[in-house]
């Protein structure tokens, strides 16, 4: 129990009331709180975050670091009874704090992909040289003659993203996917603009930045006539 | 040949008309009348099988009552209303509001006499005593409200009101938008267990203020939602806004000096909350109204430890009361809402029809007191459960309100009391029947079970239905209540050849007759305390209590019985039973 002790009636208990993930149909039942992997981590688990938020204490809540160090593993979602969407709340929850405040490189990395495509702020030419780079070593091992890595190619059958680490540290790990739709003889492409397969909007709760980083693979879906997405993330 | 009972056992036990049941009767120096006088207020010529339709009498002016009445009046039997309460214009004179039902107001209840059937009632009025002659009676008294303000500590003021003061403000628009933007606290099931009723009034006051701008509380214990749409109003209520917080572990602080300040750790979040509100509502008891305990006195009812009208007997359900032709019903009977407030006024019609319209009556099998042998002790008036003994210069009894359970025969100090299918003569030919059919085989116990026809008859034919194996040598005296068991019964078992004695009887609280299971412990108690001092080892005496589904419980009890007895005998090395007299 804290020592200080809060005017009950001073909060605005119909702050989150409006959110639509059902919080007001909590018993309190605990299940949540037996299921959640951080249970306990800072004295904090699910059930006390949905009573918190019930009561309205907003403050509380965008200050601790619980809300970030959930997994969004999403098992008390599954088991709550109630049916309220506990992991959703606490993702809404992340969204309600300055941005300047999201832990780690969360929010650095976002803000680098909205204005420059990817998380890395990657300029299109390294992009492309790099993704030539290893077609080149592909081409020189047995059985991959003439293998080239189609970019920006009309009429595809499959478009795909590419996970920013993957044109960073793990570039090899191009190569195995790659071979495989060589051999398949399947039609794909890489687009060269707006290619960040992660969505960092989604872990920080900024439903607008992921709207606008999703918004952007579907421009190329359609920029590209491409049949299906594939989205490796 | 009938066993005669030897000199020495006879000093404990009583003497009875042993040969009243066959007819014939040995003449002595009294005077026996051979049928009983008949009860004033029956009327003769319902004897002669004529049916008259009588009217119902109802005690209270709850809506339940008023559902009785009507149905009883669109039956076609008339009704009598009678109400401590008083008409609107202030007379209190009787007055006729339809055809069929009168309506007495400033009335209560001063005496009663006779049966179902046939009840003579005065009820005392601002005019005087009135007499009424009716069918059956049924109490529909309202509740009564008493707010916690002891249980909370706190006293009712200007911002500390009673639940019921405050659903009554808020029939008033104007009083209702005074509460806009103010704090109000409601307190329930804190220190003693709320119900239902409390919980659905406080939800919807609650949701109510909530919706007209106050920001509302609802501080609880257990919160009662086992009722019709209580869950759902609690969904409703936290949807609107309203605030709940729940105490299993710990207790809000509440102060009213020098304003009123809760203080209280939230049980989930564990931290320590404040509230100041402008307004806490307590809750209150509900209890039965206040005419019901001098009715319940003045026609020998049984109360629960409230005081309502229907104890938590099993065979009281639904309307019935330990007297025949009195039913208790609506809030007289329980605090309930609407919905169980009709239905028990439906049962309460269709019994009050069948009583109004009660016909002929059939053989008279029920208890007889005999005139000449009884001193007017009172013994039997005052313990007969369903007050069927009536007082009128000389004691008889109501074969209508007579439920032959036997209690009056078994205690009554002369003997003079019989029923015909439970004198010793009778119970003993029953027992040696028993002996030649229930022969157990050499070496091996009979078993005398008494048991009461409510439980552990039934439980016996469970027993035999699922297939228990019951011991070889068992015989059953069914009794309709082991209340009509004397020690000459008892003491009749073992001189007709019993091995061991059962008496087996309903549970504790649910004797149709009452107390007729704690009577036969007693009988049994005292029997155990004495039988070893003539010759009779008090293991051979089992007592049981049962209900109807124990059929398992019933097997065990008499199989377990007779391994005993069984032993007992291999010990003794020779069957210890007793030579059947010549």
């Amino acid at each position: 129990m804290t020592e200080t002790c809060i005017d009950l009636d001073q909060l605005d208990h119909g702050r989150f009331s409006r959110w639509p993930f059902s919080q007001e149909c909590c018993l309190t039942c605990g299940i949540c709180a037996s299921a959640c992997p951080v249970s306990g981590v800072d004295g904090f688990d699910p059930r006390k975050l949905i009573r918190m938020a019930g009561f309205g204490m907003a403050e509380s809540l965008v200050e601790s670091r619980w809300p970030w160090i959930c997994t969004m593993c999403a098992k008390c979602e599954q088991l709550c009874p109630a049916g309220i969407d506990i992991a959703e709340l606490i993702r809404q929850i992340r969204g309600l704090r300055d941005r300047d405040k999201v832990p780690g490189i969360l929010h650095k990395g976002l803000a680098a992909a909205l204005k420059t495509g990817n998380n890395l702020a990657l300029p299109k030419e390294d992009f492309v040289f790099i993704l030539q780079d290893v077609a080149e070593e592909i081409a020189q091992e047995p059985g991959f003659t003439g293998f080239t890595v189609p970019i920006d190619k009309e009429g595809a059958d499959v478009l795909t993203t590419i996970h920013n680490k993957l044109v960073n540290t793990h570039t090899e790990d191009l190569k195995h996917w790659w071979k495989i739709f060589h051999a398949a003889g399947e039609n794909w492409t890489i687009p060269s603009d707006n290619w960040e397969g992660t969505n960092w909007g989604l872990f920080t709760g900024d439903d607008e930045s992921m709207k606008t980083m999703v918004g952007r693979i579907v421009e190329n879906m359609h920029r590209l006539k491409a049949e299906t997405l594939l989205w490796p993330e | 040949m009938p066993g005669r009972p030897r000199a020495g056992s006879w000093i404990f036990c009583k003497k009875a008309p042993e040969n009243a049941a066959h007819g014939s009767f040995r003449r002595t120096s009294f005077q026996f009348i051979s049928k009983p006088a008949a009860p004033p207020g029956t009327g003769g010529s319902r004897r002669r099988g004529i049916p008259l339709t009588r009217p119902a009498l109802i005690l209270g002016n709850s809506g339940c009552a008023h559902q009785i009445a009507q149905g009883l009046a669109d039956a076609g039997t008339p009704v009598i209303l009678a109400t401590a309460d008083r008409g609107k214009n202030g007379l209190p004179a009787p007055r006729r509001d339809s055809a069929r039902v009168e309506i007495v107001t400033g009335a209560t209840l001063i005496s009663c006499r006779g049966g179902p059937g046939g009840f003579d009632v005065t009820l005392k009025t601002d005019q005087g005593p009135y007499p009424y002659h009716v069918s059956g009676i049924v109490v529909a008294e309202s509740t009564r409200r008493r707010p916690h303000t002891e249980t909370y500590g706190l006293a009712l003021s200007d911002n500390v009101w009673s639940l019921s003061q405050l659903t009554a403000a808020l029939n008033d628009e104007a009083a209702a938008r005074a509460f806009a933007s103010q704090t109000v606290v409601f307190l329930t099931g804190l220190f003693a267990e709320s119900q239902p009723l409390i919980a659905r009034e406080a939800m919807a006051a609650c949701l109510w203020l909530q919706q007209h701008g106050a920001g509302t509380y609802l501080l609880t214990g257990n919160l009662k939602v086992a009722g019709e749409g209580l869950e759902a109003l609690y969904r409703q209520a936290r949807q609107a806004g309203v605030v709940f917080a729940k105490f299993s572990a710990s207790r809000p602080d509440i102060r009213q000096e020098p304003a009123v300040q809760i203080l209280f750790t939230d049980e989930v979040t564990r931290q320590g909350f404040r509230i100041r509100p402008d307004r806490v509502i307590i809750e209150e008891a509900i209890l039965p109204g206040a005419p019901i305990a001098d009715i319940a006195a003045c026609l020998g009812l049984h109360t629960d430890s409230q005081g309502f009208l229907q104890t938590g007997n099993v065979h009281r359900i639904p309307v019935f009361t330990n007297r025949p032709g009195i039913l208790a019903a609506g809030p007289a009977r329980m605090a309930q809402d609407a919905r169980g407030d009709a239905v028990d006024a439906a049962n309460a019609v269709s019994q009050l029809l069948a009583l109004s319209r009660a016909g002929a009556i059939e053989a008279d099998t029920r208890a007889q007191i005999h005139a000449g042998q009884c001193i007017r002790c009172l013994t039997c008036y005052r313990l007969c459960p369903y007050r069927a003994v009536i007082l009128n210069g000389r004691l008889s009894v109501d074969p209508d309100a007579c439920q032959r359970c036997g209690i009056c025969a078994a205690e009554c100090p002369r003997g003079a009391i019989w029923l015909p299918d439970l004198t010793q003569a009778v119970v003993s030919s029953r027992i040696q029947n028993l002996r030649k059919t229930c022969d157990p085989g050499p070496g091996k116990p009979f078993i005398v079970a008494f048991c009461c026809s409510r439980s552990a008859v039934l439980a016996r034919d469970m027993a035999a239905d699922q297939g228990r194996g019951l011991p070889a040598g068992l015989g059953v005296v069914e009794v309709s209540c082991a209340g009509g068991l004397s020690l000459q019964h008892l003491l009749a078992a073992f001189q007709n050849g019993a091995d061991g004695v059962a008496v087996l009887t309903c549970h504790p609280g649910n004797c149709h007759s009452e107390h007729g299971n704690l009577l036969a412990k007693q009988r049994v108690s005292q029997l155990h305390e004495w039988m070893s001092g003539i010759g009779l080892a008090d293991e051979r005496l089992l007592a049981a209590t049962l209900a109807a589904n124990m059929g398992t419980a019933f097997a065990e009890a008499l199989n377990g019985f007779a391994a005993r007895l069984q032993t007992a005998q291999n010990k003794a090395g020779r069957p210890p039973r007793e030579p059947v007299p010549g």
